[in-house]
């Protein structure tokens, strides 16, 4: 592609960013398999309707830093709201037109004169003083005419966007009363082209805040999180053959793990974070599938197939792993196996071609894309374990791959190159909230960090 | 400086050898980036450093070790480069090995780096909850007691500069209730904490000044003389110290201020500052 | 307590902007090479000094024109100990490494208070083996051989199997390789743009290893081939048609 071209795809994507990020896309043609629907999002018992007031700020005393700093927090706040599916987001243009602090400022006949009920409204102070950021904010009961709950969130005056998800995770996690944490404060690891090399990067889920995470100038590809974020495994080039890598989140130190001069892809540490599943080549010439402690330590093959077998994923039992093995003849299809690898299962009886299958968190699906053969193009699907059910999930004009699971099950991120070079995209399971999160550069293979387990919470 | 010696190196290097050297000047020219990025990623951190954070600490020291070991290897390659000149054999493909490990030692530091400034990040977002508040009635949002409960909190567990804005607040929404004079002498206890004396002499002044009749304006005014003493303001301290024994003969500060006044006024021993210890 | 960890990071960087000023000044005070131990012998007046020896020895003393070997050398009483045919003043004793072109004798002379003495050694230069097959051109250098001879092997989609045009190819890869047996290579194994990149990954390497195979059967030596897979990461072309994919689907020859 030539310069040019990349660049007018850039202009066009965008123009078209701030359309797709309001607009919701039409479900795409579902291809199933069974008559039944499987029902993809669950909703609480009654829908919620949540009206967000933008917040105000907490003083008189204008200043430019805090209305841009408030624009960003009503913004964010409002993605993340729509994002997280709970929410019928009650639209902004039919709020009263005066601005809401405390409780006394709700006048509740006004509210009761909207076409619909709302359920939940948020409000809140936004401050900005001595480097220190403040905000107040509360969730108010419409039917109750009550405060349900409040918090006061700080940090830099840079952290605007990380106080605004805290408060997205807090609404979430208390109007679905405690069953469902918050993704606002979630990472996706992904492998970025900008240049000559693919370094690992970690962002927000919503494609802000892109940091490198490797810096060696080659190709680094296929991150994995361990649990609860302790680890980011990947493959990097860096010593010219393709060789895992595992470092430490916390603190970017590496672990051990041995190197092998030969091939090795596809990581994918256990659930309970002491084993790591990978791909590696065998004196015959092929790959099988290896399991080893996480310094490489006491190491097994489990396929021992003249195939090969690649791409695992671990169960969250940690008691089965899905893989993708062209066993089968001719092209690669998804198979389960126990951890041990016996007990080998086919998943689709059609052929076709599929790869980088991903466990849902509950356990209960698998993840992949899939074409009929020879086709140019993926698209993402679902399996249900044990029935076998199929559900496509994508339906583009591009390639789409490499399907990666939120932490709470409901959301997907996968590559597409529906509008040229591969990038990010992140949606609700049944299509909906679609949002492309990068555009720089070529951007492939995500990974869907896990909750954090946080200090700062009370 | 750093330039002229990188610049140095890689003379030595070209003066030295056959065109195969061009895929060892990339190495160092990429080494010398990357050791300029790792610099200003050291700024940052310093930089975002700023407050009590405990557990970092042996991260620091480990990064300590990683840049003295990454000394060492520069070393080597520097007597590598020595001997290169000197007319020693020495093979192009093991120093280009030696540049090569000392790149993935960098990379490795600069992704400790960004690990440590991103877990700085993450402590500072901090969230406490609101107290549920009864309904209707005092619906006044927070009330001043509340507010004041926090900020005093806040105060006493050392988080000064979020115990400072608070009582701020406090101030301004009820500049007239029952604490605030209490409010504007913990501003001014906040910033002594801190050793931050220009602004605690200003706030115990407020006191003084804007709530001339409470009961904080001894206490006020002891701080006040402390703090300028601080500063080496002898004379203004004695005389907030007479003012308190003239003033508020009963209060206890009358006695501190007593003995602060004999020890200022013998001369034989100089006045001590009142540093306070800072954690 | 905060300015013992502020000053850690201070020591941080410190330490850094030391190891660069480090090197600068390990470079600009550079200590010459190692000079030769002087043994000063204070020469008693009536007592008459001992003769000086040396020894001189090459291994291997036989090599071919373009390797090198090395001179060991030992002495005793001696001031001044120096080697001809090039090598100058040298220490007492010590080694040195030579790489003449035509077959030399090594004289080392050692004086001393006591007078001098020399010991010799010769090494012998054999030209190059010559080539087996008698078709070489002495005068193309290895890397143009390469160029002009080594052809990548070419797959059909999914597949990593030798198909008839790759064997030929190989095959004559296998000869140009055994005309010039310094050669060493290094395989990439390539897929198209249209898999998966995770499976293709894996499928490169199995075409890489099918081809080393290949070439391992027609007798090239297994430690002068290497396997790598791009997968589908480092394209050849990037047309979506037919032609440019099968371009991609390559086992790829590059020189080590």
């Amino acid at each position: 592609m030539s310069f040019r071209k990349i660049l007018l795809f850039a202009l066009l994507l965008s123009c078209a960013l701030p359309v797709l990020r309001t607009q919701e896309q039409s479900p795409p043609t579902i291809r199933t398999n069974s008559s039944d629907d499987i029902i993809l999002r669950p909703i609480p018992g009654e829908v919620i309707i949540l009206a967000a007031a933008d917040v105000q700020p907490a003083s008189a005393e204008k200043s430019g830093e805090l209305a841009e700093a408030i624009k960003t927090f009503n913004q964010v706040l409002w993605d993340d709201l729509s994002f997280s599916g709970f929410f019928t987001m009650a639209g902004k243009s039919f709020y009263p037109p005066y601005p809401i602090v405390r409780a006394e400022d709700i006048k509740y006949e006004d509210w009761s004169a909207l076409p619909f009920k709302v359920t939940y409204l948020t409000a809140g102070t936004l401050d900005l003083n001595g480097g220190v950021l403040r905000a107040e904010l509360r969730i108010f009961d419409m039917k109750q005419h009550v405060m349900s709950f409040g918090q006061r969130i700080g940090g830099d005056t840079d952290q605007v966007r990380a106080v605004a998800h805290r408060w997205a995770d807090e609404i979430v996690y208390r109007l679905t009363a405690g069953t469902s944490m918050g993704i606002a404060r979630t990472k996706i690891a992904y492998s970025s082209r900008r240049g000559n090399a693919k370094e690992i990067y970690v962002m927000d889920y919503d494609g802000y805040n892109q940091q490198a995470f490797t810096h060696n100038g080659s190709n680094n590809l296929f991150p994995n999180w361990g649990a609860e974020n302790s680890h980011l495994a990947f493959v990097s080039f860096r010593t010219g053959k393709p060789e895992i890598n595992i470092y430490s989140y916390k603190d970017g130190s590496r672990v051990a793990f041995p190197m092998f001069n030969t091939f090795a892809s596809t990581p994918a540490i256990s659930p309970d974070g002491a084993r790591v599943v990978f791909s590696l080549r065998t004196p015959r010439g092929d790959a099988d599938l290896f399991v080893s402690n996480l310094d490489g330590s006491d190491r097994r093959n489990i396929t021992n197939n003249p195939a090969i077998d690649t791409s695992p994923t671990w169960a969250p039992s940690g008691r089965q792993i899905a893989f993708a093995s062209d066993r089968a003849g001719g092209s690669s299809q998804i198979f389960i196996c126990d951890s041990d690898g016996s007990n080998v299962q086919r998943i689709m009886k059609e052929g076709g071609d599929a790869d980088s299958p991903a466990w849902s968190p509950d356990g209960k699906w698998l993840a992949f894309h899939w074409k009929p053969h020879l086709s140019t193009n993926y698209d993402i699907y679902i399996a249900e374990i044990g029935s076998g059910k199929i559900r496509q999930l994508t339906n583009s004009g591009g390639s789409d791959e490499s399907p990666a699971w939120s932490p709470d099950g409901r959301h997907i991120a996968f590559q597409s190159n529906r509008n040229g070079t591969p990038q990010i995209y992140i949606m609700l399971l049944d299509g909906s909230q679609l949002r492309m999160i990068t555009s720089q550069g070529s951007n492939t293979s995500p990974a869907w960090g896990g909750y954090f387990r946080r200090e700062s919470d009370n | 400086m750093k330039r002229t010696i990188l610049f140095c190196l890689l003379l030595a290097l070209m003066s030295g050898g056959p065109s195969a050297r061009a895929g060892t000047k990339e190495d160092l020219m990429r080494l010398s980036a990357d050791v300029l990025a790792l610099q200003n990623q050291l700024r940052e951190l310093d930089k975002a450093y700023g407050e009590k954070i405990e557990g970092l600490r042996s991260l620091i020291v480990q990064l300590n070790d990683q840049v003295a070991k990454t000394n060492m290897l520069v070393n080597k390659v520097s007597t590598a480069l020595d001997n290169q000149a000197s007319g020693g054999r020495s093979n192009d493909q093991a120093l280009l090995q030696e540049i090569r490990a000392i790149s993935t030692k960098m990379d490795d530091s600069a992704t400790r780096i960004s690990a440590l400034a991103q877990q700085i990040a993450d402590l500072k977002v901090q969230a406490k909850s609101i107290n549920q508040e009864p309904a209707g009635g005092a619906n006044q949002g927070f009330s001043a007691d509340t507010l004041y409960k926090q900020a005093y909190q806040d105060l006493i567990s050392g988080n000064f500069g979020l115990a400072t804005e608070e009582f701020t607040d406090y101030l301004k929404r009820f500049p007239t209730g029952s604490m605030a004079a209490a409010a504007q002498s913990s501003i001014g206890e906040a910033y002594y904490s801190q050793n931050k004396f220009p602004e605690a002499i200003a706030a115990f002044s407020r006191v003084i000044s804007d709530y001339a009749s409470s009961d904080k304006v001894a206490t006020a005014l002891f701080k006040r003389g402390r703090a300028r003493l601080a500063m080496q303001d002898t004379e203004n301290a004695i005389s907030d110290f007479k003012d308190v024994t003239k003033m508020y003969p009963t209060a206890p500060e009358t006695d501190l201020a007593k003995i602060e006044l004999q020890t200022l006024g013998t001369g034989a021993n100089k006045p001590k500052p009142p540093v306070r210890k800072t954690r | 307590m905060r300015r013992t960890r502020y000053s850690l990071v201070v020591i941080a960087l410190f330490a850094l902007s030391l190891l660069i000023t480090l090197t600068g000044c390990h470079k600009k005070v550079a200590p010459p090479p190692p000079a030769p131990t002087k043994t000063e012998t204070p020469a008693p007046p009536l007592a008459v000094a001992p003769a000086p020896t040396v020894s001189l020895t090459v291994s291997p003393d036989a090599i071919e024109a373009g390797q090198s070997t090395t001179l060991s050398w030992t002495s005793s009483n001696a001031t001044n100990v120096t080697i001809d045919n090039g090598v100058g003043t040298v220490e007492s004793s010590g080694k040195r490494t030579v790489s003449p072109s035509a077959s030399t004798t090594y004289q080392a002379r050692a004086t001393g208070a006591g007078g001098n003495t020399v010991a010799q050694a010769r090494v012998t230069v054999t030209a190059p083996q010559p080539a087996v097959i008698p078709t070489v051109n002495p005068t193309v250098s290895d890397a143009l051989f390469f160029e002009q001879n080594i052809k990548d092997a070419y797959f059909d989609y999914d597949q990593y199997n030798i198909r008839p045009d790759a064997q030929s190819a190989l095959q004559a890869d296998a000869r140009a390789l055994n005309q010039r047996p310094g050669i060493r290579i290094t395989i990439e194994g390539h897929c198209d743009e249209r898999g998966s990149e995770k499976y293709n990954l894996a499928l490169g390497d199995r075409r890489a290893n099918a081809a080393k195979d290949f070439l391992v059967g027609l007798g090239i030596s297994a430690g002068r081939v290497d396997t790598v897979s791009y997968g589908k990461e480092k394209n050849e072309c990037e047309a979506h048609t037919e032609e440019c994919w099968q371009k991609n689907r390559r086992a790829h020859v590059v020189m080590r």
